[in-house]
């Protein structure tokens, strides 16, 4: 059975209707990309998986617990949602670290405020973490002192601390400068290697390509095409996607 | 009166001052973080009536708040409270002004909480949605995202303007002298009409300044132990 469920997602802001009727569903281990032009509804998408924006209509299943349903309100309340969130990990495309803590200490918060265990066994934890996305040599420094792919990197470990069923990214390198992508990207694909289930929004087509398991393009809040990346994007179906595709392309 | 007895008869008024100062900040501080959360309520009548004191308290002069305060209980209910304070402290206890300076402080508290809230109110709304958001992916509550990852953010901001309420409200302590409180300046004026001596009215700035001098260093170091982070 699929580790992630998602079932016919609708979410609208006022009248606009940013995604409609949204289905897929992921399997343990596996890595989906999102790809799609701005606007699309990916981020809303992922904001939705992460309870930051809760959809009006459709359920979201993970290891066969529905952890919310648009018409069931008992899902839908402060505390539900607080819990259900712990099955996702979210990491932003600001980072969103906390300024006043050191990187260790974005870490562990987290685990430490959640009673997740001893202090040292957090701490360990968040060393691990640390050492995980290569920066065990960071570990005092506070947000403002690091590059942005060493923030981004903290974010992961971050978002890792909590052990998330998935972990969910909002293009995690638009935010940052060309040259600081690689070390970004390195650090998912590594995750990749640990079999963590991974929902990737990214425009880094060449990643998408070669590191996820399952691409979806998206397009005015429906998913236009989705299969492997070799289908995608070697023989798109809908000519959304080839336009995409070749959109993408011809930037260079 | 020798420049020394001229000195500590001030001194005696400043104090005065320093109890209004003292006070006021330690009702006024903590005041201000409920009419804050109300100013921000998403409840729209609570939201109005405290928008509604906000723009009376802040739109009319401190002395007016300080004579309505004082009178009003006893021009509306025959029950002057701070007159029958002033004299019952001073037949128990022999203290003077007491019921006086009740109603300064009172007048004070309100009155910088409601400046106070304004600045916590800009200061909470100016941290980005980002950081709840951070903090609830992270399954943590509210309370736990205010307490831990907030207000230290807010505290760093509100700091410099805080500042310079706190420098006014030592100043703004020279109105208590509307009602005849004994504060420093009233002193001074005292001198004046009974000693003829005009001179230590302008010798009572040296007392502010000195502690505005002091303030300022303490203020200015505070900012600086909470800069060791940038948000």
């Amino acid at each position: 059975m699929a580790l992630l469920e998602v079932k016919n997602i609708q979410k609208s802001f006022g009248k606009t209707e940013v995604l409609k009727n949204i289905s897929f569903s992921l399997e343990k281990g596996q890595v989906l990309a999102i790809i799609g032009s701005s606007g699309s509804g990916k981020t809303t998408l992922l904001r939705c998986l992460n309870f930051l924006e809760i959809p009006d209509r459709g359920t979201i299943t993970v290891g066969g617990k529905t952890l919310i349903d648009g018409a069931d309100s008992t899902t839908l309340s402060d505390e539900a949602i607080r819990q259900n969130r712990l099955h996702f990990g979210l990491v932003f495309q600001n980072f969103n670290l906390f300024p006043q803590y050191t990187a260790l200490e974005n870490v562990t918060l987290a685990p430490t405020l959640l009673k997740k265990g001893t202090p040292e066994e957090i701490d360990s934890l968040g060393r691990r973490l640390m050492e995980q996305v290569g920066l065990s040599d960071r570990l005092e420094n506070y947000p403002f002192q690091l590059s942005g792919g060493q923030q981004q990197r903290v974010a992961i470990a971050r978002a890792l601390a909590l052990s998330p069923e998935v972990l969910c990214f909002d293009e995690p390198t638009s935010a940052l400068d060309p040259e600081l992508t690689g070390e970004v990207l390195r650090v998912i694909r590594g995750l990749k290697d640990k079999d963590t289930t991974m929902i990737v929004v990214t425009h880094e087509m060449e990643f998408a390509r070669n590191v996820a398991d399952m691409v979806i393009y998206m397009a005015d809040g429906i998913i236009e095409e989705m299969g492997p990346p070799e289908r995608v994007f070697e023989n798109p179906q809908s000519e959304k996607t080839k336009a995409f595709l070749h959109g993408a392309q011809s930037m260079f | 009166m020798t420049f020394l007895e001229v000195t500590a008869f001030l001194f005696d008024g400043f104090l005065i001052s320093l109890l209004i100062f003292g006070v006021t900040l330690l009702c006024a501080v903590p005041l201000g973080l409920p009419i804050a959360f109300c100013s921000m309520s998403r409840i729209k009548a609570i939201k109005a009536i405290s928008k509604v004191i906000v723009w009376i308290v802040r739109g009319i002069p401190l002395m007016l708040q300080i004579f309505i305060i004082y009178y009003v209980p006893g021009l509306l209910f025959d029950t002057p409270i701070f007159s029958q304070l002033d004299r019952y402290f001073f037949i128990h206890y022999s203290i003077k002004d007491a019921g006086r300076i009740i109603a300064v402080l009172i007048a004070f508290s309100i009155n910088y909480a409601c400046y106070f809230s304004e600045i916590y109110r800009g200061g909470i709304e100016s941290i980005s949605k980002g950081q709840y958001e951070a903090g609830y992916v992270l399954g943590l509550t509210k309370p736990q995202i205010f307490r831990h990852i907030v207000l230290k953010q807010v505290i760093q901001r509100i700091v410099p303007p805080m500042s310079n309420e706190i420098i006014t409200l030592i100043k703004d302590t020279a109105l208590a002298n509307c009602i005849i409180v004994c504060e420093i300046i009233k002193q001074a004026k005292e001198l004046a009409a009974t000693k003829a001596m005009v001179w230590p009215l302008f010798y009572t700035g040296v007392f502010y300044l000195v502690f505005v001098g002091f303030l300022t260093i303490l203020l200015g170091r505070v900012e600086k132990k909470l800069s060791y982070f940038r948000s």
